[in-house]
């Protein structure tokens, strides 16, 4: 979609993209936003307008990634928005796929090989939840540091390399979804799972496309190792 | 429509044989699977020919049926697999839905298929082996694994040591025995 600026109404913009929809929230900004402009939101919310905007356009355009910009916001003010963006997979986006596999998991025939993906799924929404605990726990605080120095940096690549796991099995697991399972179902059931896991691994992909160019670089980690991950699968 | 029925219990495959005779007008032959068992399977091939098989069978002559896979319906208690031990209603109406969709799905519009080579790293990897074990198991080096590695995902869109391993076992490369 074009790109979001301060005078896009957000409204607008979430019915063109509903997929936002969690990162708005992350910002506090409850719907029912009345066609207002983004940058008249951000003041009623008390939120820096130009970090929300290049969020928001992180997520919507593919091609963009205004990474002088989100360095310039500095590594606090993206460590508190991965911090808020962990805390909602784990309380929301994860719950979510579960439910929709409990749901769907119901309706599956003997003659199908699903529970061998959900079996997978349950696996790789378990070490997501290790991942976030620990990005959490200890990544995230040490990149918060005042004194961030380069035990911060290790501890932020190896939390990077976790999450890009987990993103590569989510990933694996929506490509299953469409590509291989067989058997009788509810399609709609499957429907509703395969888009939930798709909102995961989006989420999943735009926040280490954070962690890997922005926050690892602020740290003086390597960014040309963290750039080789843009190729989606 | 030629069956080719490869069991190690020579019941079910007598019974196989019968419902697929009876219930859809097939010409189904039973192989035993010997040491020999290729070479009567190489004779009863064509191209329309569609195997049974046990889980086991299929491990134990990976050779011959990773390159039919399209074509075979694995017999065993995984799901996904041909489920035994139920009424013969509700075997003959697996077996009618399993046929109409091989007859759907044609070997060239499946996935594009694994070389032998790549199959056998791709059970390393599903099995868990890091590169370094797979390249000493197969001797080959660890960048012509890497180079196999690269080419399976290519050709499954499946990356991840998890994933591969699910589609190993759907797909008969890996029975559950080898996985535990």
């Amino acid at each position: 979609m074009t790109l979001i600026r301060k005078n896009t109404s957000l409204g607008t913009v979430i019915l063109q993209e509903p997929s936002v929809i969690p990162v708005v929230n992350r910002f506090g900004i409850r719907l029912g936003v009345n066609n207002a402009t983004v940058e008249r939101i951000c003041v009623h919310y008390s939120l820096d307008c130009d970090f929300v905007l290049a969020i928001l356009n992180t997520f919507v355009n593919e091609g963009y990634f205004p990474e002088n910009l989100l360095k310039s916001c500095g590594r606090h003010e993206v460590a508190g928005y991965l911090a808020k963006a962990d805390n909602d997979c784990r309380l929301t986006l994860i719950p979510n796929v579960r439910a929709h596999f409990a749901r769907l998991m119901a309706t599956v025939g003997d003659d199908s090989n699903m529970p061998m993906i959900h079996a997978m799924a349950q696996k790789a929404l378990a070490s997501l939840d290790a991942a976030i605990d620990r990005d959490l726990s200890d990544v995230l605080p040490a990149v918060m540091r005042d004194d961030a120095s380069r035990e911060s940096c290790r501890i932020a690549a190896s939390g990077l390399e976790a999450m890009r796991d987990c993103w590569g099995e989510i990933a694996d697991l929506r490509g299953m979804l469409v590509n291989l399972v067989n058997g009788t179902m509810d399609r709609n059931l499957l429907y509703a799972v395969i888009v939930a896991v798709g909102a995961l691994e989006n989420d999943l992909y735009n926040n280490n496309r954070l962690r890997s160019r922005i926050l690892l670089p602020l740290l003086g980690g390597d960014a040309d190792a963290a750039a080789g991950y843009t190729d989606m699968p | 429509m030629r069956l080719v029925i490869v069991t190690v219990d020579t019941a079910r495959a007598i019974g196989l044989r019968w419902i697929a005779e009876r219930y859809f007008d097939m010409d189904a032959c039973i192989v035993s699977p010997c040491e020999s068992a290729t070479v009567d399977l190489d004779e009863a091939e064509t191209p329309a020919t569609i195997y049974m098989a046990d889980a086991e069978v299929c491990c134990s002559m990976s050779d011959f049926f990773i390159p039919r896979r399209s074509r075979t319906i694995v017999v065993g208690a995984l799901p996904g697999m041909l489920r035994m031990g139920r009424s013969e209603g509700d075997i003959v109406e697996e077996m009618r839905r399993r046929l109409e969709s091989m007859s759907a799905i044609t070997s060239e519009q499946s996935m594009p298929g694994l070389s032998q080579r790549e199959v056998e790293v791709l059970r390393h990897v599903a099995l868990g082996h890091i590169n370094k074990e797979i390249a000493d198991a197969l001797g080959i080096s660890i960048n012509t694994v890497l180079s196999h590695r690269k080419n399976i995902t290519s050709k499954l869109g499946i990356r991840s040591a998890s994933g591969l391993s699910v589609y190993a076992m759907m797909n008969g490369y890996l029975s559950p025995s080898e996985l535990h």
